[in-house]
């Protein structure tokens, strides 16, 4: 019973979490224009997205069938990607640049989600795992950038959002042993929460940090 | 003078033979000057002449009783006097003389683009200025203050210190716009014999002019002509929170100065695009400094001090 509720908490947490900071970073680009808010209010309103689309497709699983793993995955990962290359350089060209692609790029994968009644689900394993390691795999990515930053100046913003990516990195790994495990049920919910705590952990950043 | 690939070819010797038939026809007219504003004008127009040139202006420094000094339009021929004016002379141009008394040096021949912001090159381009090139010139005699009606009240002999910008449609050889420029040097010893400008001894003596104040070292641009920068925050969303309420620009006029910053235009520009009075400019402007979003930097590339401009 709890396992089957984990996925809908964890689509509402994340929902939740990234609509308030996705909200609040677009509000404070339209006043101040800087292009790393910007990433990263439509970074956390696509991962909203991907949390509403795997709600939605869980709540109407009887009735109808949305295929939205593909969106979930590509979302996220376009996501956390251009987070992670809005962090490694500053200058306002490339910036601006980075803004202009996330755009096109989100756009697409917001298409996958549009098209989630009619596109096939992702039927081969290998696949799944490319495209749950690749969340991972960026998500570690960026908890080296913030552990390295939190090593050059220790500001307890960096320190939040080290924790975060920490948990969320380590959750995702977890998720990634199901393609491999006869209890994929039980990774895939002790996963889900790390991931849990991973975002929390993100909101206390932007709130506190 | 013979038309070769789109430009206006002088050879060596051309120009060797156009700066001579200029000095020489300078010398026949020299005595009949009485002002140094003459001999520029003269100038001026003789190299548009002879040297295929649109535009030709003269700025120089200008210093008054109170101890300010600015850069001042002497003299501005076109060679089409269609041309409105305020296309070349105008505080960009100011902007652009005032750097080369400051630098203390001209530039080579460069396109209107590299030179000056984005309007004021278009500008420059509808009227087929697509050129722009600068001399610099000074020694220890003084000018006289301008002959206009427009100078400034209180306006004392100041040590020459003269900017020369041309402005061309087509490129010419860097040879021939150093002639025009090297005629420029000749020309204020040629001043300088036929008493056009003063020396600082033969003022003090006479007692007729009050002594100058001492040159500054440096000469401030205007304000106006500035190109505010947005500092790149490399600290935010790293080891600074990004949705902290200080990343927010609290004033409004700030907010919307700040929005229309994007590192070429220049503060007129700014106050026309965003529709907000110059005082109130730099009202915002000086908020942003404060709060270290942005930073000032000349037409040149030169990162300014703002201390200069804001107290």
């Amino acid at each position: 019973m709890i396992s089957s509720t984990i996925p809908y908490i964890i689509a509402v947490i994340i929902f939740s979490v990234t609509f308030v900071i996705a909200a609040r970073a677009l509000y404070l680009y339209v006043r101040v224009r800087s292009p790393r808010l910007f990433i990263l209010g439509l970074a956390m309103g696509v991962i909203g997205l991907t949390g509403a689309g795997d709600f939605t497709s869980m709540m109407l699983a009887a009735r109808v069938t949305l295929h939205t793993d593909w969106f979930l995955y590509i979302g996220q990962a376009i996501s956390y990607l251009f987070i992670f290359l809005s962090l490694v350089r500053s200058q306002e060209e490339y910036q601006q640049s980075l803004m202009r692609w996330h755009v096109v790029f989100s756009v697409a994968a917001i298409c996958l989600l549009l098209l989630s009644p009619v596109i096939p689900d992702i039927t081969i394993d290998p696949l799944r795992v490319v495209f749950s390691g690749s969340r991972c795999i960026l998500c570690f990515c960026i908890l080296l950038y913030y552990a390295l930053t939190f090593a050059s100046k220790q500001t307890r913003f960096s320190l939040l959002m080290s924790l975060a990516f920490l948990f969320l990195s380590f959750g995702y790994l977890i998720i990634v042993q199901k393609y491999f495990s006869p209890q994929p049920e039980l990774l895939d919910n002790v996963g889900d929460l790390i991931r849990m705590g991973g975002f929390a952990a993100l909101l206390i950043a932007v709130i506190v940090g | 003078m013979s038309n070769y690939s789109g430009y206006n070819y002088f050879s060596q010797r051309d120009v060797g033979g156009q700066q001579l038939t200029i000095m020489s026809e300078l010398f026949k007219a020299v005595g009949a000057m009485q002002h140094i504003d003459e001999l520029l004008q003269w100038l001026a127009s003789r190299i548009v002449q002879h040297f295929g040139i649109q535009a030709t202006e003269i700025w120089s420094m200008q210093g008054t009783s109170m101890g300010h000094f600015s850069m001042q339009l002497r003299t501005l021929v076109r060679q089409d006097a269609t041309l409105p004016e305020h296309i070349v002379a105008n505080q960009h141009a100011a902007g652009l003389a005032g750097l080369l008394a400051q630098q203390r040096a001209g530039f080579h021949l460069q396109s209107a683009a590299t030179v000056f912001p984005s309007y004021q090159a278009s500008l420059l381009r509808r009227y087929g200025l697509n050129y722009c090139s600068g001399h610099f010139f000074s020694n220890t005699a003084l000018l006289i203050p301008p002959l206009r009606h427009g100078a400034s009240p209180g306006s004392i002999p100041t040590p020459l210190v003269l900017a020369m910008l041309f402005f061309l449609r087509q490129s010419l050889s860097q040879q021939t716009i150093a002639a025009a420029g090297l005629i420029l040097e000749q020309a204020m010893t040629v001043a300088s014999d036929h008493g056009l400008l003063t020396s600082v001894r033969a003022s003090q003596v006479s007692g007729g002019v009050p002594a100058p104040s001492p040159v500054p070292e440096f000469v401030s641009l205007p304000l106006t002509a500035l190109i505010p920068r947005r500092y790149a925050d490399a600290a935010l969303m790293q080891s600074s929170n990004p949705l902290a309420r200080s990343v927010d620009i609290a004033d409004r006029s700030a907010r919307r100065l700040y929005a229309a910053i994007n590192g070429r235009r220049d503060v007129s520009e700014l106050s026309d695009v965003t529709e907000l009075e110059l005082k109130e400019i730099a009202r915002a402007l000086k908020i942003l400094l404060d709060e270290r979003r942005i930073e000032l930097y000349a037409p040149g590339g030169q990162r300014v001090d703002p201390a200069q401009y804001f107290s």
